[in-house]
């Protein structure tokens, strides 16, 4: 057993570091690259409460969801890509001592923690407030993968600091993620409870010797009455008993199984008060007034988005220009991690839909090129407006000829007109040429602000209003 | 030794340990002082000229429906590709690729051209590399716009810009001396051909064979446009092509330099391959509906001696029918 799981968890790797190479703008042939952030039952539920609907790849999460209660917590043990690289730590950092090893395996109380850690998160999701996707595994490797192949990425190196304190934790107690702070492990955990077997002993044959314990992944208590709500399926335990005390059975007695949680009512109680605290507290903030709150094109309404955005990183992953980029304060603290443009550093390609083709939960819908650029419907889809800062503009303010911005606008007709205007410059008429923005016809792609030659602050800037994904969002009166 | 510090050897001592530190700090004051705190800056390298000696001043017009076959019928007018490109040379070719378009919008150098020009080259026994340092994101320009594919296909390689290839360089006389440029990839090849596309430009009016080696500059290029047609003189001084191939097979007529809707091209039907740069482009121009006097730069590279505006003072002028 030992060397089959193994060769499933490096196989489960492997082709999660093979998804996440192949979301990129040339790897991307119809691939599958989010099948993981797909296969967790966490964002399925998750989105299931806070949307209302599941994204239809996600079915995949419900699958291992609806196999959990017959075969415990086998993506646990046997498919996270997480868990393995945790696993990994945890044995590069092992006590050599076996008696540490079983002392570290034993059961601990706080694993119960994740348990709250993810009624809490269910909770906010029930009324409207999606944090799953802070705690969702697969969403913090992703995370901290792209953080990792995009040096210049902001806040990259909190999401690199996370990860690295999170290994550290392995020396501590083994997969000290996995047992106690997972809440996709705890939503699986609470599936697997209803498992009509599990890992049983025969107390006769029994010496209390604690061998089970030394290589228990999930640390579920083999020795006493196996907690089927930490159990990985690893089936160590039995390989390990000299005794051949242990063994799997289907249909066991009862009080044989230990179906408890180990969550006592008062921290019951305490999580619900503190959960809904912070909910009222992070739901009270605005969601309108961010101005530099752009989001990707196909993003759905601000209150829709935040319902489904899982924070995964996947869209600023593939962004062939960066423009992709978390945010710290931009959308809020319940938005923090979401994407939003930043003009500066990148621009929304034109003929490019890739950060929708990755979106696993539908927070950016999928569109074609067609849709995006409104090239048959005449109605493009606007992420923001630019706005000219005329002050600082070379034609209005300084008298020089420039129109970058109308010769990179990518639509046509082009979204920056100019009026020739004939002025007086030191004796001599000179035509100038004063740019303009077509407000209709502007998708806010900030490709002009990117290419502006006035270079701190660019005299044309994107800023989030008229987009086309708040209804009634143009400041025109039609 | 004697503790009393007023002992001559004490004193001595004392003196020559005080000295020393004095010494040392001249001597690192002396050695790393500097009046000048802005670090010279490394001299701009020139960029020689790709032409071959004797095949100045001429141009081809071909019209036809098959680009490709247009092509190849104004280089065998022209003595065939040969006369330009010999086993073994190091040829880089610069397409306007500067927009993530499909091919049909206009916006870029249709593949067919580009492609026969590499294919061409390829035939000729030398190595063929395309380059061009776009608006938008590389990799997506040259995806997009089917050059990528059409450059492989043909047997060449597409060499995509990186920071390291840019280095300072001389460009012209009127508005840039020196700018950063794709230094590393002009330096590799001996010889260089530029396969512009026939474009309206909302600047310059028309975007065409000496305004479409501002793809191989970087730094801040977005300033060029304050002077704009003297700076494209500047360019025609800046490379001195092998061959230049002008895409004419269709026509960007609107909205330019980017287009984005089939309604601004217009088919074209023609290619120009020669080497007088100024005649091509006032070629290009016309088929814009721009007399040559319209549009400033072709004036500016004229009078610079970059070629000449009237075709009839060209060496070798002539028009064909490729039909085949």
């Amino acid at each position: 057993m030992r060397r089959l799981r193994r060769y499933y968890q490096a196989f489960f790797l492997v082709l999660f570091a093979a998804a996440f190479a192949l979301a990129s703008q040339g790897g991307l042939k119809g691939y599958p690259v989010t099948v993981f952030l797909d296969s967790s039952a966490l964002n399925a539920v998750g989105t299931l409460l806070s949307a209302h609907n599941i994204a239809y790849t996600m079915w995949i999460g419900l699958l291992i969801l609806a196999l959990t209660p017959f075969l415990g917590r086998f993506f646990c043990g046997w498919i996270c890509p997480l868990g393995t690289l945790f696993h990994l730590a945890s044995r590069w950092l092992r006590p050599r001592k076996a008696a540490e090893r079983i002392r570290q395996n034993l059961h601990s109380r706080t694993q119960a923690v994740k348990y709250l850690i993810l009624f809490v998160l269910l909770l906010a999701a029930a009324f409207g407030l999606l944090q799953v996707g802070v705690f969702d595994p697969i969403a913090l490797l992703t995370r901290t993968s792209a953080a990792l192949v995009s040096p210049g990425m902001r806040a990259g190196w909190m999401m690199i600091a996370i990860f690295a304190v999170l290994l550290l934790l392995n020396a501590w107690r083994p997969r000290f993620w996995c047992r106690h702070v997972c809440p996709l492990g705890a939503l699986l955990g609470v599936a697997a409870r209803a498992m009509p077997g599990g890992v049983v002993r025969d107390r006769g044959k029994c010496t209390d010797c604690g061998l089970c314990n030394r290589d228990c992944i999930g640390a579920c208590s083999p020795n006493t009455r196996t907690r089927m709500a930490e159990c990985f399926v690893c089936w160590n335990c039995i390989e390990d008993c000299p005794e051949k005390a242990l063994r799997w059975e289907w249909m066991p007695k009862e009080e044989e199984l230990a179906r408890e949680l180990g969550v006592s009512r008062r921290a019951f109680f305490g999580a619900t008060l503190g959960g809904a605290a912070t909910v009222v507290a992070l739901k009270s903030q605005a969601v309108a007034g961010y101005p530099e709150r752009i989001r990707p094109p196909g993003a759905l309404a601000e209150p829709d988005f935040l319902d489904r955005c899982l924070k995964c990183g996947e869209c600023m992953k593939i962004c062939p220009t960066g423009v992709l980029r978390p945010a710290l304060a931009e959308a809020g603290i319940a938005g923090l991690w979401t994407p939003v443009m930043d003009m500066e550093r990148g621009y929304c390609e034109y003929n490019c839909v890739l950060c929708a083709q990755v979106c696993p939960s539908g927070a950016i819908r999928r569109m074609s090129i067609a849709e995006k650029s409104g090239t048959e419907t005449g109605v493009p889809v606007k992420v923001g407006t630019a706005f000219l800062d005329r002050s600082r503009c070379l034609p209005w303010s300084f008298g020089r000829n420039c129109m970058v911005c109308e010769e990179v606008c990518p639509v046509s007709p082009k979204a920056i007109h100019r009026t020739p205007q004939a002025v007086e410059i030191e004796g001599r008429m000179v035509e100038l040429y004063l740019p303009q923005v077509d407000v209709e016809r502007c998708t806010g792609c900030g490709l002009c602000q990117h290419e502006c030659p006035v270079n701190d602050l660019a005299a044309i800037r994107v800023t989030a209003a008229g987009e086309s994904r708040t209804p009634g969002g143009s400041f025109f009166l039609r | 030794m004697n503790p009393d510090p007023h002992h001559r050897r004490m004193f001595i001592r004392r003196m020559g340990t005080a000295t020393g530190v004095a010494a040392g700090t001249a001597a690192i004051g002396s050695l790393f002082h500097n009046r000048n705190l802005v670090p010279a800056g490394e001299e701009a390298k020139t960029i020689p000229s790709f032409l071959v000696p004797g095949t100045e001043g001429m141009m081809v017009v071909a019209e036809g429906p098959d680009p490709a076959f247009a092509v190849r019928a104004a280089l065998q007018e022209l003595g065939g590709i040969g006369r330009f490109v010999k086993a073994g040379d190091r040829v880089l070719v610069k397409p306007n690729c500067a927009f993530d378009r499909p091919a049909h919008f206009g916006a870029t150098t249709s593949p067919a051209v580009t492609g026969e020009v590499v294919r061409q080259c390829i035939a000729a026994g030398a190595e063929v590399r395309v380059i061009d340092n776009p608006i938008n994101h590389p990799e997506g320009c040259f995806v997009k716009s089917g050059l990528m594919d059409a450059v492989q296909s043909a047997g060449g390689e597409v060499w995509l810009p990186s920071a390291a290839l840019f280095a300072r360089v001389k460009v012209g006389s009127l508005r840039i001396p020196d700018w950063e440029a794709l230094y590393r990839p002009l330096a590799w090849a001996n010889k260089l051909i530029g396969v512009p596309t026939v474009k309206s430009h909302n600047l310059s009016g028309v975007s065409l064979t000496m305004k479409n080696w501002y793809g191989l500059l970087g730094g801040p290029r977005n300033r060029l446009h304050q002077a704009l047609h003297e700076v494209v003189a500047d360019l025609g001084q800046f490379i001195r092509p092998t061959l230049v191939v002008l895409d004419g097979s269709r026509l960007l007529v609107a909205n330019g330099p980017t287009g984005g809707s089939p309604s601004d091209v217009r088919p074209g039907d023609v290619v120009a391959v020669g080497t007088d740069q100024v005649a091509i482009d006032t070629f290009g121009a016309r088929l814009l509906g721009h007399a040559p006097d319209e549009i400033a730069f072709l004036d500016l590279a004229a009078k610079l001696g970059l070629g000449v505006v009237d075709e009839a003072q060209l060496k070798l002028f002539r028009k064909v029918r490729a039909v085949s």
